[in-house]
């Protein structure tokens, strides 16, 4: 058996030749040479900031490392354990290694979009704290810790799916994840937050990226010393939990897939029965409903600690509704699987089918978008202006809305099969995901940060005013999807690409 | 019941299907045998207006199948070569959709039977990615003579299907054409297809390369017959 570098090579060339499309191609170039653009800017960015903007910024380094550590956990999480360049089963037949299931989870952290918004942020963070000194040392320490918590946040991953893969052990990680909402959730209540942020491990690394920048060779040799042995470590730990998690023998899942379910009643026309069915492919897939539920949870738990103001609220929903998006919006006629044959035999109105895709979208955006405004909203400082309260509806209709539109678009034009059977399953290729993701979150957290920007006239009419012409566009955009999927000859490519295999 | 003429699929470059005319009468049944790649399933799948030809007509109980897309799929019952089934929802959910979709009432009796019949009874609340490969295949066969439609399409229904099924499958095949209804059954199993069929049409490349009573391809000599038409 070839080592785990090979395989992932050989894996890494046939998904680079499976995929077909070269505007994916391009696009997945493209967006890797302007990520190094944008971290060089980021980092050169220091010059240019008033010094006090830079101070404050400067305080505010070691919850942006914490916070980068918390996305490293909870990011390969959401994807059960790490993403797969290629679906494991696609891969039965071959030998492949446990630590090249690993090692490619691992490529793959950087085509999460929240990823690298954070890494860019820790790039600029390095730029302010070595302002003044040498870059190189800062970067390489800030370099190490970004390694270090990626490859231990996928080993903490990968350890958490082994444990659910039984009925205790679902039990054991479902209440120490309960134990820790409840701790944090009374740290904030005590007023603690802060203490508990100053006692962070990550101002170790701050102060260790500092020393790099100042010449403090000792202290900056230590951290990084520290960091590299945790890479190391990581590494380890990592290639053991992924191989013991795909291992071990588990009944995840089993239970679902063979027991009976509550029979439930017809519903009175095509469209209700519709939604019915795809709303039960939503929730029944176990990759869908854990994302949904950590889209749902997590940012709200964030907000909630923060105590965000107001109008920091108005910006939420642009980059939820883009993490919602990317459940199954992105590629939303792979509910119907194979099944998509048998319903294209039916005799309705293709309409109505792609109707209930969109309701069953915009009602998971849109819920997803409300539950962490409703989280955010409750340690809000004071009470919100009409301006305020006008622009985060606004935002939350309009950010839902450009997130389906755009979803919808992809669905169309981009389909992919997926069957959204395992906990690891995708509903797209990775580098497909990538720049769906892209697509989706750059005009909502514009249209995010425009409505923000807005409450600073102080008139509840101006964000509803600006919110029209891009409802309008996007009504256009979503007519232009509907006229597409009504061309016979573009179904049946559809419904080919999703009943594929 | 079935009138296809100069049926053409071309995926690109590549002609799957190369030209030919087909027609199965009320109350017959017909065999679509040949290798894989003749040309079965993609034919199938334009029978039952899921892909539209690139070239021909087909029409379905007298309804032209580009024209009339839902008139032709009200007459028709298609069960896909591959799965066929929603991964996620359950026989009956299944069922209930296509029940309310081509608008039957008092359907419930019929399911309830046609799941007796194919030993899915037990299973009919289950969602269908547990099921085994024979499964789906039974289901996919009660989802298309459900409605008791006039036009059976049945793509490899027999595939990895056990005996018993097997038998259920022939059952309704056999109903069916009693009823009037026209059955296509396409398959690569030449002897079962000699069972439930009463002609035989062979693909090759695309193109029908034979055509005769079924009963003519069973048998040694049948076999070295068939044999000679689709190498």
């Amino acid at each position: 058996m070839t080592g785990a570098g090979q395989q992932l090579l050989a894996l890494l060339a046939l998904r680079w030749k499976m995929t077909r499309d070269s505007g994916v191609r391009v696009g997945l170039l493209a967006g890797t040479a302007f990520l190094l653009w944008l971290i060089g800017l980021a980092v050169g960015s220091a010059g240019s900031l008033d010094p006090v903007v830079r101070g404050t910024a400067v305080e505010l380094a070691p919850a942006s490392f914490l916070g980068f550590g918390l996305l490293a956990v909870v990011a390969p999480l959401t994807a059960g354990g790490g993403a797969e360049v290629v679906p494991s089963n696609q891969l039965v037949a071959y030998p492949l290694r446990p630590s090249t299931a690993f090692f490619g989870g691992l490529l793959l952290a950087p085509a999460n979009l929240v990823w690298v918004v954070q890494l860019v942020a820790l790039a600029a963070m390095t730029g302010y704290l070595t302002y003044g000194g040498a870059l190189l040392p800062g970067a390489v320490t800030a370099g190490a810790y970004v390694l270090a918590l990626t490859v231990l946040g996928q080993a903490t991953a990968w350890l958490i799916a082994g444990l659910r893969q039984t009925r205790r052990g679902r039990l054991a990680v479902a209440a120490a994840g309960a134990t820790l909402l409840v701790l944090c959730v009374a740290v904030v209540r005590a007023g603690e937050g802060g203490a508990a942020l100053d006692a962070s491990p990550t101002r170790t690394v701050v102060a260790g990226v500092v020393a790099g920048g100042e010449g403090e060779l000792t202290r900056w040799a230590l951290t990084t010393a520290v960091l590299l042995a945790l890479l190391g470590a990581g590494l380890a730990l990592g290639t053991r939990a992924c191989s013991w998690a795909l291992r071990r023998p588990g009944d995840a899942g089993t239970g679902r897939r063979t027991a009976p379910l509550r029979r439930r009643s017809a519903r009175r026309t095509p469209l209700g029965e519709l939604l019915a069915v795809d709303r039960a492919s939503v929730w029944r897939a176990p990759a869908l409903r854990r994302g949904g539920l950590v889209l749902a949870f997590l940012p709200g738990l964030v907000t909630v600690g923060s105590a965000a103001p107001w109008t920091s609220l108005v910006i939420l929903p642009g980059l939820v509704a883009a993490g919602a998006g990317l459940l199954f919006g992105v590629n939303a006629f792979c509910l119907d699987g194979s099944g998509a044959l048998w319903l294209a035999s039916l005799p309705h109105d293709p309409r109505v089918a792609l109707k209930a895709k969109l309701l069953v979208m915009t009602e998971t955006v849109f819920a997803t978008v409300v539950l962490v405004l409703v989280a955010g909203s409750m340690r809000s400082p004071g009470q919100p202006t009409a301006a305020e309260l006008a622009a985060i509806g606004a935002s939350a209709v309009t950010c839902t809305v450009v997130v389906v539109t755009v979803a919808l678009g992809l669905s169309v034009r981009r389909p992919h099969r997926a069957d959204l059977h395992g906990p690891r399953d995708a509903v797209a290729p990775p580098g497909a995901l990538a720049l769906a993701s892209l697509r989706m979150a750059a005009p909502a957290a514009c249209v995010g940060a425009l409505l923000s920007a807005s409450t600073v006239a102080g008139s509840w009419l101006l964000p509803l005013v600006l919110a029209t012409p891009v409802l309008l566009t996007c009504g256009l955009l979503l007519n232009r999807s509907a006229r597409r999927h009504a061309d016979p000859q573009l179904r049946s490519r559809i419904v080919q690409a999703v009943s594929a295999g | 019941m079935l009138v296809a003429e100069g049926l053409v699929v071309e995926f690109g470059a590549v002609r799957a299907v190369g030209g030919f005319d087909l027609s199965v009468a009320a109350g017959r049944s017909v065999a679509l045998v040949g290798r894989n790649g003749a040309g079965k399933s993609t034919t199938m799948r334009v029978l039952a207006g899921v892909l539209p030809p690139s070239g021909g007509s087909v029409s379905v109980a007298g309804h032209d199948v580009a024209q009339h897309p839902a008139r032709a799929r009200a007459a028709v019952g298609y069960c896909p070569d591959v799965g066929g089934l929603i991964p996620r929802a359950t026989p009956w959910e299944h069922l209930q959709l296509a029940a309310r979709l081509r608008g039957m009432t008092a359907w419930q009796a019929r399911a309830r039977t046609l799941l007796i019949d194919f030993d899915l009874e037990a299973a009919a609340d289950r969602v269908t990615s547990g099921f085994s490969h024979g499964m789906s295949r039974r289901l996919s066969v009660v989802l298309a003579v459900f409605h008791e439609p006039a036009l059976l399409l049945l793509d490899e229904p027999f595939d990895g299907v056990d005996p018993l099924g097997v038998d259920a499958t022939l059952a309704v095949v056999r109903e069916a054409r009693e009823r009037g209804s026209a059955v296509l059954v396409s398959t690569h199993l030449l002897e079962l297809a000699v069972l439930a069929c009463e002609q035989a049409v062979v693909l090759k490349g695309g193109r029908v390369v034979g055509a005769a009573p079924a009963a003519e391809l069973s048998g040694a000599d049948g076999r070295t017959r068939y044999r000679a038409l689709i190498t």
